[in-house]
């Protein structure tokens, strides 16, 4: 990803200053991994929501963080006119003056026809000027708002009525309404700390959550919740621990809701909603299980395995 | 014979959790057996051949459809992805870890009935091993045809046993 940001802001020099285009910009497309519109469209909401930074947006996109490029790429150039247009520091303004078309927190790239040239090679030169509405997303939750959770970072996010958060959803997120017990969750606690693994997180001094009377190859029981799924979802959100997962996967066997991330610690941590278990499990007990060297190592080098159940 | 009184020891004890809980399959990848080191092909290996003597036997069975109805392709896919691979070469989605951390399995009532005559519920936890129950065991796997033994009795395919 870095030699991609590398090679942007090279072409985007090339682009703005050598062929005197400073309204165009190089944008890799075609990336079969993510849709480039769709993640636009989250980041755009995430973004204006206060949800994340600008410097995080652009580190998914793959870009470097603002103010660290070289300052003789357009790309990165901090100054903007009262429209919004990249110009020397004699000629900007000042943030805040330019006028209501202005771009807003953070400028994304659209693969919108009327003004992108592209070629064949999946990479495109889109406009970078100011957008000249806010995306319009499709969404069946629009009027109601909704809870979601993000396993690639363990947070929690509201959204008010009348927030358009369908793009949130097709990319991952999982609406916790959609679970047997999701009714209305708060944003997950955000951690001033160091990234660490998930042992020191959930184990501190060694000493493992929940309780159990038997030996480490039995389940350990949390605290009844009224509400087991955010129980369970809030102790993942702290077994991460800061890290993001390298990757997560939402096995189609059931849904929805459940998950497998696997740490960059070596830890899978899998989150079962209450109610998809067999007959043998509570219907109203939610499930976290952290399986990984460190945290098994305190644990008789069993997983461990947490249940929440319902009060 | 102390790593039989340790298997059978370890078999015991997951079964008489599997009495009362779901549990993933990797479950049967943990636990200390001093013989069979942890994350090796030889506990992979020893996982699988107790998972489908289980099965096979009629004491366990999966949680989830995706397997359920296909045994056979259960058990291909627990030979040849291993429960410490790390998605290595593979979708992530594909890999053993996600697999035997994603699927579970419980127990039939056969188990139930077997655990409940060995282990009468009690508030006492007993860690030790209990040789009727043991005896039993191994006489329930030889009926169906996956009796105890040393050998593998589905050997392990390591992916990349295959890819000379």
């Amino acid at each position: 990803m870095p030699l991609k940001a590398w090679i942007k802001s090279a072409l985007d020099h090339v682009v703005q200053a050598c062929l005197s285009e400073p309204d165009l910009e190089f944008v890799w497309v075609g990336d079969d991994a993510v849709d480039p519109l769709q993640q636009a469209q989250t980041l755009n909401i995430l973004v204006g929501a206060g949800i994340k930074t600008i410097a995080e947006a652009r580190a998914e996109l793959g870009l470097a963080p603002e103010g660290k490029a070289a300052p003789r790429f357009g790309k990165y150039n901090p100054n903007h006119d009262e429209r919004g247009r990249f110009a020397t520091a004699n000629d900007a303004v000042e943030p805040g003056a330019a006028d209501a078309k202005a771009p807003k927190n953070v400028q994304f790239a659209v693969n919108d026809t009327a003004r992108t040239k592209s070629d064949a090679s999946g990479a495109a030169i889109v406009a970078a000027g100011p957008t000249e509405e806010e995306p319009k997303l499709d969404s069946e939750d629009e009027s109601e708002g909704g809870t979601y959770f993000d396993p690639q970072t363990a947070r929690m996010i509201t959204f008010p009525p009348g927030s358009a958060i369908g793009a949130g959803r097709a990319s991952g997120w999982i609406n916790l309404r959609d679970l047997p017990q999701g009714p209305t969750f708060l944003s997950a606690p955000e951690s001033d700390e160091p990234p660490g693994t998930v042992a020191e997180a959930v184990a501190p001094n060694g000493v493992l959550p929940g309780a159990s009377d038997r030996g480490p190859e039995s389940p350990r029981t949390m605290p009844a919740s009224d509400d087991p799924n955010r129980a369970a979802l809030d102790f993942v959100a702290k077994a991460y621990n800061g890290e993001t997962p390298v990757s997560v996967s939402t096995p189609e066997s059931l849904s929805p809701g459940g998950f497998v991330a696997l740490l960059p610690d070596g830890t899978y941590i899998t989150f079962r909603p209450a109610g998809q278990a067999s007959s043998r499990t509570s219907a109203t007990t939610a499930t976290v299980e952290l399986n990984g060297p460190g945290i098994n190592a305190l644990n008789g080098n069993e997983q461990l395995k947490l249940k929440v159940p319902g009060k | 014979m102390q790593t039989q009184h340790a298997v059978d020891l370890w078999a015991q004890q997951r079964l008489v959790v599997l009495a009362s809980e779901d549990m993933s399959l990797a479950y049967w990848s943990g636990g200390i057996i001093d013989d069979v080191p942890g994350y090796s092909s030889q506990r992979w290996q020893l996982a699988v051949d107790m998972i489908y003597r289980c099965v096979v036997s009629g004491l366990l069975e999966l949680t989830y459809p995706t397997y359920r109805d296909d045994h056979d392709a259960f058990f291909q896919a627990i030979r040849t992805r291993s429960p410490f691979d790390q998605s290595k070469g593979v979708q992530f989605d594909e890999s053993g870890g996600v697999l035997w951390n994603w699927e579970q399995l419980f127990g039939t009532e056969k188990l139930v009935a077997l655990v409940g005559k060995h282990f009468p519920k009690t508030d006492e936890y007993d860690p030790n091993l209990n040789p009727a129950f043991v005896q039993e065991l191994r006489e329930i796997f030889s009926a169906a045809g996956v009796p105890w033994s040393d050998a593998p009795l589905l050997p392990v395919m390591p992916a990349s046993a295959g890819a000379a």
